[in-house]
């Protein structure tokens, strides 16, 4: 192409491009003329103009990613490599399905210099290993060590969710900080896991938001166990190059080009600093460690939650060294008004310095978490009793309060022994609807949207009601009534299905018994509504369409 | 052909004055040697600040030595800025957190501040190390995806279903897209410096008009143009 005719067809583009459509083929028709190979040129590129920056980005932006992770595509053992997850200070990580069991699994490469101290490697998967065995569902469990063309990998188990530092990042972004009932219910599991693992003399030392995974289930797991050990010789070195480079600061830019951002977690001492922001203070002088070290990194973890701050800030690692040994952070209290004072205080007690002042357990935290979300869940439900206008069940929980409260002043300071046991696992989508323990305290009865449920408490295991014939297309909404005496049977009301609770009605519901033994509910009566059982066993109450109250007896 | 395109008066220290030197190197020879044998998975760990001050000294004088003229100047200063995009792609690669990938433009900056002089901030040096660094950045992402796409057909360990997959079409992309600018390299020079100092130099509009020497509205039209162009050239591939 010559010069003149890259230039005309330039010039006729750019005239073109600047009209609107009609415009456009009479400027065509008139330029161009017999020159039909001009105007098919020009029109080529307009077609295409639209989408051509997206298309050039689209090429640039995906070449990166597949230099990102490069091992997408392979098999490495029996794992072949489906897709780059991500990444932190410890190296990449991928999704892979493991080819012999066929399930998925997150495969995470060590850097390669720690393939290099066979000793220290060998000291993280013993411990690697334990906290694995502890087969705690806090704990994200590993499958197996493996090693490809020298470079160490962990098998993990795949989770679906987020780590904490971006739920953290998150809320920051939308201003909206953790609910103080998510916090504490996060708060509680990371606790449960980080003390089965102390039970077992084993130290995390790198308790940090981008450690704690949070599935779509809401469960916390604690990740990279005993990994910090073979990070430590990678932390000092990193340090120490900071010291000696404060006069040229790392500047990293990143997304938008336009912005110049010094993000010190981003800089090439990021690994080191990321890490040395939830240091305790006797890991920054470098001191033999306890599980009290945990239970600061993990306090710092909690002010972040509360505040979606950091408890302790600094540009360069000696400088948070500083921070960690000396500062009190602001209380968490005063940068979210929502913190309950109490979690305040708990989060200051987790933070002290002294490491004998702290709590000395994950368990005395635990009691004090657990005090708090008892309060909070009481006051909650309190409120809610309340607003629906539900007077007997407000005067039942009132009375409790009362209760607990005169308890409370008259012996210990602290409430009657209740500990609170989670049963079921239901995701916000299908919440549990209603549910009754036996009288002999063994089993749960409940219902979800999925149907009716039997749990053997203190085990895993459910047991789905099977449907009558009647319903298995559907079509009914299970309420559970009351357990029999002997804890093998229990009513409950089938209503059709659809229907607004509040004007369920014994017309369209009938009475069924369900056994925990198994088989198929039986029906014991139409157009009814079971109220109670009594005491002996022997009679039942219900509702039914005549608006009246009947007692049968049952045989 | 250059003053027919209508360089400017900065012309002296333009980039564009030096961009033909790029011309005279054919596109394997840019790349060194020892990053072309061995593949980028194997080289992802270096050692943090490896030679930093040194070749920030170095880098600085040698832009300033190309400034003047010395052409020497440039055929030393591009290993070392290849070295240190290299370098610095296998350090993001082991920290880049998830849900992010890596910008090229994040990159080619980062290098930047690494590897030139900031005391003395001068646009002469800024621009043309932006063009070095962006050109050399197409190159490492084209070489990749040349590489990846070999391996491919080489029978690496790859899964027969995979055999025709969304990777292999992504190498595609971007050797096309570097096929296009080749070509076009050698219809507009402009506008191909252009097209690299925004795409994979992540410059902004005002930045790549003091790098060409140009007006904001002649680079505003040169993209545009190339843009439609390229977008083109690889529908046609």
């Amino acid at each position: 192409m010559t010069p003149e005719r890259w230039a005309q067809i330039e010039e006729l583009f750019h005239r073109a491009a600047e009209c609107d459509p009609k415009q456009r083929t009479f400027l065509l028709d008139e330029t161009c003329n017999s020159d039909l190979e001009l105007r098919r040129q020009v029109e080529v590129l307009l077609a295409g103009e639209e989408r051509a920056k997206d298309v050039l980005k689209a090429a640039v932006h995906r070449e990166m990613a597949s230099m990102s992770f490069p091992l997408v595509g392979q098999t490495i053992s029996h794992y072949r490599v489906l897709d780059g997850l991500g990444g932190g200070g410890m190296g990449l990580v991928y999704r892979a399905e493991d080819l012999r069991l066929g399930r998925q699994v997150a495969l995470k490469f060590l850097p390669e210099d720690s393939s290099k101290d066979p000793g220290a490697l060998a000291r993280f998967e013993r411990e690697a290993r334990s906290a694995s065995a502890l087969e705690h569902p806090n704990i994200c469990p590993i499958y197996e060590f493996g090693e490809q063309e020298g470079r160490s990998f962990l098998v993990m188990q795949l989770l679906q969710g987020h780590t904490l530092r971006e739920i953290i990042s998150e809320s920051e972004r939308e201003k909206r900080p953790l609910e103080i009932r998510k916090l504490l219910d996060l708060a509680l599991q990371i606790a449960a896991g980080l003390e089965a693992a102390h039970r077992h003399g084993i130290i995390h030392r790198d308790i940090k938001p981008a450690n704690i995974f949070v599935t779509q289930e809401g469960q916390a797991k604690i990740l990279d166990f005993g990994l910090a050990k073979l990070s430590r010789g990678e932390t000092a070195e990193d340090l120490k190059v900071d010291t000696t480079k404060k006069d040229a600061p790392t500047v990293v830019r990143h997304e938008n080009a336009g912005q110049m951002t010094p993000d010190p977690l981003l800089s090439r001492t990021g690994v080191a600093m990321g890490t040395a922001g939830y240091m305790s203070p006797e890991q920054a002088r470098g001191e033999k460690l306890d599980a009290r070290t945990d239970l600061f990194s993990f306090g710092l973890v909690l002010y972040e939650m509360a505040t979606g701050q950091r408890a302790f800030k600094g540009d360069t690692g000696p400088s948070l060294h500083g921070a960690i040994l000396t500062q009190i952070p602001i209380p968490a209290g005063q940068l979210n008004p929502q913190v309950p004072s109490k979690l305040s205080q708990i989060i200051a007690k987790t933070l002290e310095k002294n490491r004998n002042l702290r709590y000395q357990t994950v368990s005395e935290l635990c009691a004090d978490l657990e005090d708090l979300k008892r309060k909070a869940e009481l006051r909650s439900r309190l409120r809610r009793a309340v607003a629906v206008g539900a007077p007997v069940l407000a005067v039942v929980v009132v009375s409790t309060i009362i209760w607990s409260e005169k308890r409370q002043s008259q012996s210990t300071p602290s409430l009657p022994d209740l500990k609170l046991q989670q049963l079921t696992l239901n995701s916000s989508e299908n919440p549990v609807t209603g549910g009754a323990i036996s009288p002999d305290g063994k089993y749960l009865a409940y219902t979800d949207l999925n149907g009716m449920h039997i749990k053997l408490i203190g085990n895993e295991q459910i047991q789905s009601v099977s449907q009558p014939d009647l319903f298995t297309n559907g079509g009914v909404t299970w309420e559970i009534s009351a357990w029999f005496p002997d804890s093998t049977r229990f009513l409950a009301n089938a209503h059709s299905a659809g229907q607004n609770p509040s004007l369920w009605s014994s017309d369209d519901t009938n009475i069924w018994v369900v056994s925990v033994l198994g088989g198929v509910p039986r029906k014991l009566r139409d157009h009814a509504v079971a109220w109670s059982v009594s005491r002996d066993g022997s009679s039942i109450s219900f509702g039914t369409n005549k608006k009246t109250l009947v007692k049968v007896k049952s045989g | 052909m250059l003053r027919e395109l209508g360089v400017h008066e900065h012309s002296q220290a333009s980039l564009l004055d030096q961009a033909h030197f790029f011309m005279k190197i054919d596109h394997g020879g840019l790349v060194p040697r020892e990053g072309r044998d061995r593949p980028m998975r194997v080289r992802c760990i270096i050692p943090p600040f490896s030679g930093f001050m040194s070749s920030r000294h170095e880098v600085t004088h040698l832009l300033a030595e190309w400034a003047r003229g010395n052409q020497q100047a440039l055929d030393d200063l591009t290993p070392l800025v290849y070295k240190e995009l290299r370098q610095l792609a296998a350090g993001y690669l082991r920290r880049e957190r998830r849900g992010h990938t890596l910008q090229p433009t994040a990159l080619v900056h980062e290098a930047y501040l690494r590897l030139v002089d900031q005391t003395n901030p001068n646009w002469q040096n800024r621009s043309h190390f932006f063009g070095v660094a962006s050109h050399l950045m197409r190159h490492i992402l084209v070489d990749h995806a040349r590489r990846r796409r070999a391996g491919k057909r080489a029978g690496e360990k790859v899964p027969l279903e995979q055999a025709v997959s969304f990777q292999q079409e992504m190498s595609e992309d971007l050797v096309a897209l570097d096929s296009g600018l080749t070509a076009l390299e050698k219809i507009d020079l402009r506008k191909c410096k252009a097209v690299e100092l925004r795409y994979f130099g992540g410059l902004s509009m005002d930045e790549i008009a003091t790098a060409l020497g140009v007006s904001h509205v002649t680079v505003r039209r040169d993209l545009r143009m190339a843009e439609a162009w390229l977008h083109n050239q690889m529908q046609a591939e």
